[in-house]
């Protein structure tokens, strides 16, 4: 009995493959484009905008800069919660945030002026929503994630022998033997990268959907209520006036009691108000799970945990999710491993195309201008993102990337359009 | 054992698994016992990785295996002797030849059937998903996460089905047998 599928199911499989991949193709490129450079969106922000470094800040410091930030928002509608980055070897600065703005801060607590990591921002927002607005952006590119997955599952039906040939990578025959291997060798070998990376942007992007179905039917259309048995549930407001919070003695508290735990995240929710309460976030050592919520009362008492670390298996899976996307989870190493990894996903969709324009050409059906077109795409988007990175240091952070990203690759469609065109001609 | 040791013996039974599936593959004939010792090896680097550290040792010895393939591959590809083999060019059907009908309305039929239909029925099935767990006894939080990933693997799952047929009216059918688990939950909903 052979274990083989049989040669229709091969064929159809090719088909759904192809009829997949090229309808999502320069999108799909675009986003594993984006996801590869995001690997080091961290030190991407710091080449960006140079500023005030430390690996570690003082307690009374983060309070310190806590009154100055909430001071500087005087005649501002109240902001819902107060952010802080705290700084760690991975990401060495600290950052405060409001509803409205984003301030850097130095090592003795001083607003050392705003954050200006447009550039980065906008990378964040091509890969995350291709710059969509909002949660439409979030679920298209969740969307283009599963179409990874399907690619993933066609692509190892329609080719019987893709184990089997897994080292056989003839990278000097032309005719499109070589390309085609390339893409199938690449494919084969990041197999677990690819469906992982598939599988946990799919679970980000359409994470909102499930939510509203899940709640729709056994919360009561409630989202935060589905949401809160994994992530924690947020206490009921009490807008009344309340105190400075004890930011200094919670941090102390982690410090005494979880010195192995880093704490990276404080985020004050409704500060200033009698319902307000204190979140640290701390990063535990090898382990995939972003971190842990340690929750903390105004006067910075300590409540207890989320459980993200030690929880629900469900609570630590769905806290690994992002980690793992991601791939922050083992420092530089890991990184660079991931950046890799991402630049062979982006050579197997860039040649997916190819093949598929090389086997219309071997049947006599030549596309010279789709040729150049995707040539267009292929050597446009990574040109538009170092342009766009270009104009940032050289010009500053206020420029319009997202359209100027959009433009440059609109114009090197066209340009491989016209050179195709022209080189038609030139034959004729 | 420390975590470290494990850690190591992990990423070592990796790049061993990379090395003997390299020589396996490479054989004129299959060779099942080196083969099976391959993915043994595999197997083990998962093992150890787990042990030594959790899922966190498990993904970092898949990085290991992963990067020792492509080793692999590139000794492969610096060292392949020119070739003439021919190409394939097996026919797809994305667009149509020597003057076929274009056939947009069996196109637009095929994207809305395999998208936003097999999208909604797997929003569906991934309620039952929740649905089945918490009345299995599982806690809410591990039903909710279950239901997340059960969304884009049902999709990518129906999609799949969807698009090797060829006939309307399988595509219909697959919809329809992979719908009907989500009825009663939306009837009993409606009822309660």
């Amino acid at each position: 009995m052979s274990i083989a599928p049989e040669s229709s199911t091969v064929k159809n499989a090719l088909s759904a493959h192809a009829a997949v991949g090229l309808l999502a193709s320069a999108l799909l490129y675009i986003v594993s484009l984006s996801g590869t450079v995001l690997v080091f969106y961290d030190e991407l922000r710091r080449v960006e905008q140079p500023g005030p470094e430390m690996v570690a800040i003082e307690p009374a410091m983060v309070e310190k800069a806590a009154i100055a930030l909430l001071a500087s928002e005087k005649g501002k509608p109240a902001t819902t919660h107060l952010y802080f980055n705290l700084p760690s070897e991975e990401f060495p600065r600290a950052i405060g945030y409001t509803d409205t703005q984003e301030v850097r801060i130095d090592a003795s607590g001083r607003l050392d002026g705003a954050v200006a990591t447009e550039w980065s921002e906008f990378l964040y927002a091509l890969h995350y929503q291709l710059t969509l607005p909002g949660l439409v952006g979030l679920i298209f590119v969740g969307i283009l994630g599963v179409m990874m997955l399907t690619l993933s599952i066609s692509g190892v039906i329609a080719h019987p022998r893709i184990f089997r040939d897994a080292f056989r990578l003839r990278a000097r025959d032309g005719g499109g033997v070589g390309l085609a291997d390339w893409h199938n060798r690449l494919s084969v070998w990041t197999l677990p990268f690819i469906v992982m990376i598939a599988l946990t942007g799919a679970v980000i992007g359409l994470g909102v959907l499930t939510v509203e179905g899940v709640a729709k039917r056994y919360f009561g259309g409630d989202t935060e209520a589905a949401y809160a048995p994994v992530f924690g549930a947020e206490d009921e407001p009490d807008l009344a006036p309340g105190p400075m919070p004890r930011i200094a003695k919670a941090l102390e508290y982690m410090g005494e009691h979880y010195p192995g735990v880093e704490v990276t995240f404080l985020t004050v929710h409704d500060p200033l108000t009698r319902g307000q309460h204190i979140q640290l976030m701390g990063e535990h050592p090898r382990r995939l799970i972003f971190g842990e919520y340690y929750n903390f009362d105004a006067s910075g008492n300590f409540e207890g945990t989320t459980g993200l670390s030690d929880g629900e298996l469900g609570q630590q899976a769905a806290a690994s999710n992002y980690s793992l996307h991601f791939g922050n989870f083992g420092g530089i190493p890991v990184k660079i491993a991931y950046f890799i990894l991402g630049a062979a996903l982006t050579a197997i969709c860039a040649t997916g195309t190819y093949i598929w324009l090389g086997k219309r050409r071997r049947r006599g059906r030549s596309d010279p201008l789709l040729h150049g077109a995707w040539n267009g795409v292929v050597w446009g988007v990574p040109v538009a993102l170092l342009f766009t990175f270009a104009a940032r240091l050289a010009l500053g952070p206020d420029l319009w990337f997202s359209a100027l990203f959009w433009g440059i690759g609109a114009l090197a469609v066209l340009f491989g359009i016209l050179r195709a065109r022209a080189g038609q001609s030139a034959k004729v | 054992m420390s975590a470290s040791t494990l850690l190591s013996i992990a990423v070592v039974c990796a790049i061993l698994a990379v090395l003997v599936l390299r020589i396996g593959w490479g054989r004129a004939t299959r060779s099942t016992p080196v083969n099976a010792v391959g993915w043994a090896f595999f197997m083990l680097a998962a093992i150890f990785g787990w042990v030594g550290a959790g899922a966190w040792g498990t993904a970092v010895t898949a990085l290991w295996g992963m990067g020792a393939a492509l080793v692999a591959l590139a000794i492969a590809a610096i060292s392949a002797a020119p070739g003439k083999a021919r190409a394939s060019n097996r026919r797809v059907g994305m667009l149509p030849e020597g003057g076929e009908p274009i056939n947009l309305g069996r196109r637009i039929g095929t994207f809305l059937i395999s998208v936003p239909l097999a999208l909604t029925v797997s929003l569906g099935l991934s309620v039952v998903v929740f649905a089945l767990s918490d009345l299995g006894g599982l806690s809410k939080a591990d039903s909710i996460v279950l239901a997340f990933f059960a969304t884009p693997v049902l999709w990518a799952m129906v999609a799949h089905l969807v698009l090797i047929r060829q006939r309307r009216k399988d595509q219909w059918l697959i919809l329809a047998v992979c719908a009907l688990p989500v009825v009663p939950v939306i009837a009993s909903g409606m009822l309660a």
